[in-house]
């Protein structure tokens, strides 16, 4: 499938990527066994690479990064980390023994020490000279040397979380783990500090796995991101190839929006309401299939004779959403220009160029 | 905490390599925290059961004509003072809470302090200071007597002195509940009821005080308690009580198995109580939460500023200057008291370190059972919980009557030392140090203990480099309210010290015995000294509690 050739394509170092983090088939379930919190995921993470776990709340991503620090054990399945296995059916490792620095969602920076003796809390089986030199080092890489004397409420959000990534990467973790990085910050903080995080574990030359529930924070950060449903790792690839090759219906749906027209595989091509799509993956003629189209996939056409009808038109900033009816009675949407209005009501044409053509039929829709 | 489980379970692999096997115990009890768990339990319900069993070994035909006798009388009576008792602290409480939190009242934050004091005079003292002053040859009754009157103005003995005394000397736990809720309360609900048209009394009626209910409530229930539990106030006032009761019966008549069934009912009626209280709650347990943004609206007082310091100071000096001249003025001079003090120093020691031991032993084991109720949720959490608050349903008598029938019995190589004396003061306070160490512990988030588990500390570690800094003040505020309690105590002391082990409590039962009221004073301020040190250092550490948040 495209996923394996997107995978290769994914490990920054090509063939010789180091794996750092490994899980094999890990399950984990909740309450006695009836909540499942994840089912068999497998995951690999190569050395300085930044991957992004995406899904809505409750679709495992948390557990699974609590399951790689140790602060959850699976019920099956086994985690490597750095080529020792740190946890299976028979072994458990303790976080403490684990080499992987974790990032809170609230923080937990101890409100008894100072931003220092946070940052050098990690250090305290290193010689004085060496702790010295290495607290400063990760201050310096969060921009943070001036307020080390200060204690945690007296530093803004973003600085704590500064001070927090400082301290997780401070003992030079194999992987750093951030659980919900950004959602404790103001909107106008976040985007500023994901570009800061984003620098600083390029720099520091970390692997990195976070998880949020926020599409576009992963696909600024992420060299490749899986998206998890219901505990089920759906997909994990590269932010274009998830957003273009989406592998399942709520991928494609989760990862911005979509709509799925019914079509119909005729030879070459796949014949639908919005026209003929080549027929990229083969498939036999006569199959039903549903074509996944992305708002701006589709171009409206101010035309008087269209067939098409504006339903509505959501002003958005930089451009406007519009909801239109097709003859048949589906609707579909589209994003166009911000200067580009249409008024509802209005007849006009619709034309389709999708780049990738995706599509699902009958086998897909159980996934 | 659940990794720490899984650590306790494990062990390491011969080979030293640094994995461990695993077992599939996550979420149980390690076999350590077990049985401490078992231990506790077992510490503070075995006791009680044994009075139970006790109490029904009385047979049917000895309980029946004690049910049938004494018991609705004595039950009626305890009933009636403890109500009264709580009415009266309640007006007396409630009134200075709103003035010294919501008005501009010229010294207000002075009066705050000062209003704690009552809480270092055991109403015993107390109770002592209004028999001198309304006693039949107290001053009072002597000058209406000089007037030309005949018999006593006022009667301090009975059940009307027990009320005074005890409202008096209870009000501070309503003052300080109210208080601090009236500090912490939204005023947007004020400001809200003034938008829809009421003045501050109709704010008062209608917002404020429906709003305070989870508060008085549970103040009234610590006074109320208290007045069921009391036993040398209301014995110096002459007032027929369950506890007074009990103790004659052990005392005089030598009835262990009387002395059992009546404590039994008490415990009983007290139970009651807290589960009514438990319910109550339940249902309306809303709280107010520190908006922190605004500070509650102050209203001035204008013309009502006199009326309103005659009341602060009237409640004052009933409860806190009365009460201390009067004491002074007994002891005669400062050489009096320093001369009690070179010839009982042994007292006060007793005292300390009886009081100091058993703070330190509840602050530990409410260190473990706060951390295992708070961090795992379940049966044993529950079992624990209802296991440690028992001491608050056990008035001091009942309690030393239960450990004398059950260390008598199987443990009687400690029946008979000072032992006896710590650990009646340890079952009782027990409640009030997990309540220090478990308030603190619920505002620290488990998410600490993780990060301190992610930077390469074990548990255990974690715990005493992240989690026990950070509860301190909690604990060490925990402490001091056993130590206070403790040094207080008289009733379980009396029962359960060796032949001449006295303590200052002791000390004074006996001197009033002796009617040598010049060493019960002085006595009695000794141990007012002793017990207001620490009352204020709490207030401290409260707001620098406040502050770690």
């Amino acid at each position: 499938m495209e996923r394996e050739e997107a995978g290769v394509k994914a490990g920054r170092t090509g063939a010789t990527m180091t794996e750092v983090i490994r899980l094999e088939g890990v399950s984990k379930r909740y309450g006695g066994g009836g909540i499942v919190a994840t089912r068999e995921i497998s995951l690999v993470v190569g050395k300085g690479e930044i991957v992004a776990l995406l899904g809505p709340s409750g679709c495992g991503k948390t557990t699974t990064l609590r399951l790689i620090a140790g602060f959850e054990a699976p019920d099956g399945g086994s985690i490597e980390i750095g080529g020792r296995i740190v946890a299976n059916e028979r072994i458990f490792v303790p976080p403490e023994r684990r080499g992987v620095g974790m990032v809170f969602q609230d923080y937990a920076l101890f409100p008894h020490l100072t931003a220092r003796e946070n940052v050098a809390f990690g250090l305290h089986n290193w010689n004085a000279e060496r702790r010295r030199k290495r607290i400063e080092e990760a201050l310096d890489l969060v921009g943070l040397s001036e307020l080390e004397g200060r204690y945690p409420y007296e530093l803004s959000g973003g600085q704590q979380q500064r001070v927090a990534l400082a301290r997780a990467l401070a003992p030079s973790p194999q992987v750093v783990l951030l659980d919900e990085p950004f959602s404790n910050l103001d909107a106008d903080m976040r985007t500023q500090m994901r570009q800061d995080v984003h620098r600083i574990l390029h720099q520091a030359d970390t692997t990195a796995i976070f998880v949020t529930h926020d599409q576009e924070e992963a696909f600024m950060i992420a060299d490749r991101v899986g998206v998890l449903n219901q505990g089920r790792l759906e997909q994990i690839d590269q932010p274009d190839v998830i957003y273009h090759t989406p592998a399942t219906r709520f991928v494609a749906r989760f990862v911005g929006s979509a709509d799925f027209i019914p079509g119909l595989v005729q030879g070459e091509g796949i014949v639908t309401e919005l026209g003929t799509f080549p027929n990229q993956q083969g498939l036999p003629s006569g199959q039903a299939v549903e074509v996944m189209i992305r708002p701006d996939d589709i171009e409206l056409v101010a035309d008087l004779a269209g067939e098409a009808t504006v339903v509505t038109r959501h002003f958005r900033g930089p451009d406007n959403l519009y909801c239109v009816q097709l003859p048949s009675g589906r609707t579909v949407h589209s994003s166009q220009g911000s200067t580009q209005i249409v008024e509802s009501g209005a007849r006009i044409a619709v034309k389709t160029d999708p780049t990738h053509v995706v599509c699902f039929y009958e086998d897909d829709t159980t996934r | 905490m659940r990794s720490g489980t899984a650590k306790g379970n494990t062990e390491h692999a011969a080979s030293g390599e640094t994995f461990v096997f695993r077992r599939p115990t996550i979420g149980v009890l390690t076999p350590v925290a077990a049985l401490g768990a078992a231990f506790i339990i077992l510490l503070t319900a075995s006791p009680l059961l044994n009075l139970f069993v006790a109490a029904l070994a009385t047979g049917s035909r000895g309980l029946s004509s004690l049910l049938s006798g004494s018991v609705p009388t004595l039950l009626a009576k305890t009933l009636l003072l403890a109500t009264l008792a709580t009415l009266w602290a309640l007006l007396l409480g409630v009134p200075p809470a709103w003035i010294l939190t919501r008005t501009d009242l010229p010294g207000r934050r002075l009066f705050r302090v000062l209003g704690l004091l009552p809480l270092a005079i055991p109403p015993y003292i107390g109770a002592l200071t209004y028999i001198t002053l309304l006693g039949p040859v107290g001053p009072v009754n002597k000058a209406y007597q000089a007037m030309g009157g005949s018999g006593q103005l006022v009667n301090i003995y009975g059940l009307w002195g027990g009320v005074l005394v005890l409202g008096l000397f209870t009000y501070p736990y309503i003052l300080l509940l109210a208080g601090s809720a009236l500090e912490s309360s939204n005023p947007a609900m004020e400001e809200a009821a003034r938008a829809a048209g009421h003045g501050p009394m109709g704010i008062f009626v209608r917002v404020t005080l429906p709003l305070l209910r989870p508060s008085l409530l549970a103040g009234s229930l610590l006074v109320f308690l208290y007045a069921l539990s009391d036993f040398a106030a209301v014995s110096f006032l002459r007032v027929t009580t369950f506890t007074t009761e009990i103790y004659h019966q052990l005392n005089t008549r030598f009835d262990q198995r009387g002395a059992a069934a009546l404590s039994a009912v008490l415990v009983l009626l007290t139970l009651l109580v807290l589960v009514a209280q438990r319910k109550n709650l339940g249902r309306r347990s809303f709280v107010q939460r520190r908006s922190g943004a605004k500070p509650p609206t102050v209203y001035p007082l204008g013309r009502w500023k006199v009326p309103a310091l005659i009341c602060t100071y009237l409640v004052l000096g009933g409860s806190v200057f009365l009460p201390i001249a009067l004491l002074l003025y007994q002891a005669g001079s400062a050489a009096t008291i320093f001369q009690t003090l070179a010839s009982g120093h042994r007292y006060l020691w007793n005292s300390l370190w009886t009081a100091a031991v058993a703070a330190t032993v509840a602050t530990v084991l409410a260190l473990f059972v706060a951390y295992l109720i708070d961090r795992r949720k379940g049966p044993v959490g529950l079992l624990l919980t209802a296991a440690t608050q028992l001491g608050y349903a056990i008035p001091g008598t009942v309690l030393g009557l239960s450990l004398i029938l059950l260390y008598n019995t199987y443990v009687p190589w400690i029946y008979g030392t000072a032992a006896m004396v710590v650990l009646g003061y340890l079952l009782r306070y027990l409640p009030q140090a997990v309540q220090g160490s478990a308030a603190a512990l619920s505002q620290v988030d488990p998410n600490l203990e993780e990060a301190a588990r992610g930077l390469g500390r074990s548990s255990w570690q974690a715990l005493r480099e992240v989690t026990i800094p950070l509860i301190r003040p909690g604990m060490v505020a925990g402490w001091m309210l056993v130590f206070i309690s403790s040094i207080k105590e008289l009733a379980a002391t009396l029962l359960l010290r060796p032949a001449g082990f006295d303590t200052l409590p002791v000390r004074i039962w006996i001197a009033t015995i002796e009617v040598d009221f010049a060493v019960a004073a002085s006595t009695s301020l000794i141990l007012i000294a002793t017990t207001a040190l620490p009352l204020f250092l709490i207030k401290r550490l409260d707001s620098g509690i406040s502050q770690l948040d």
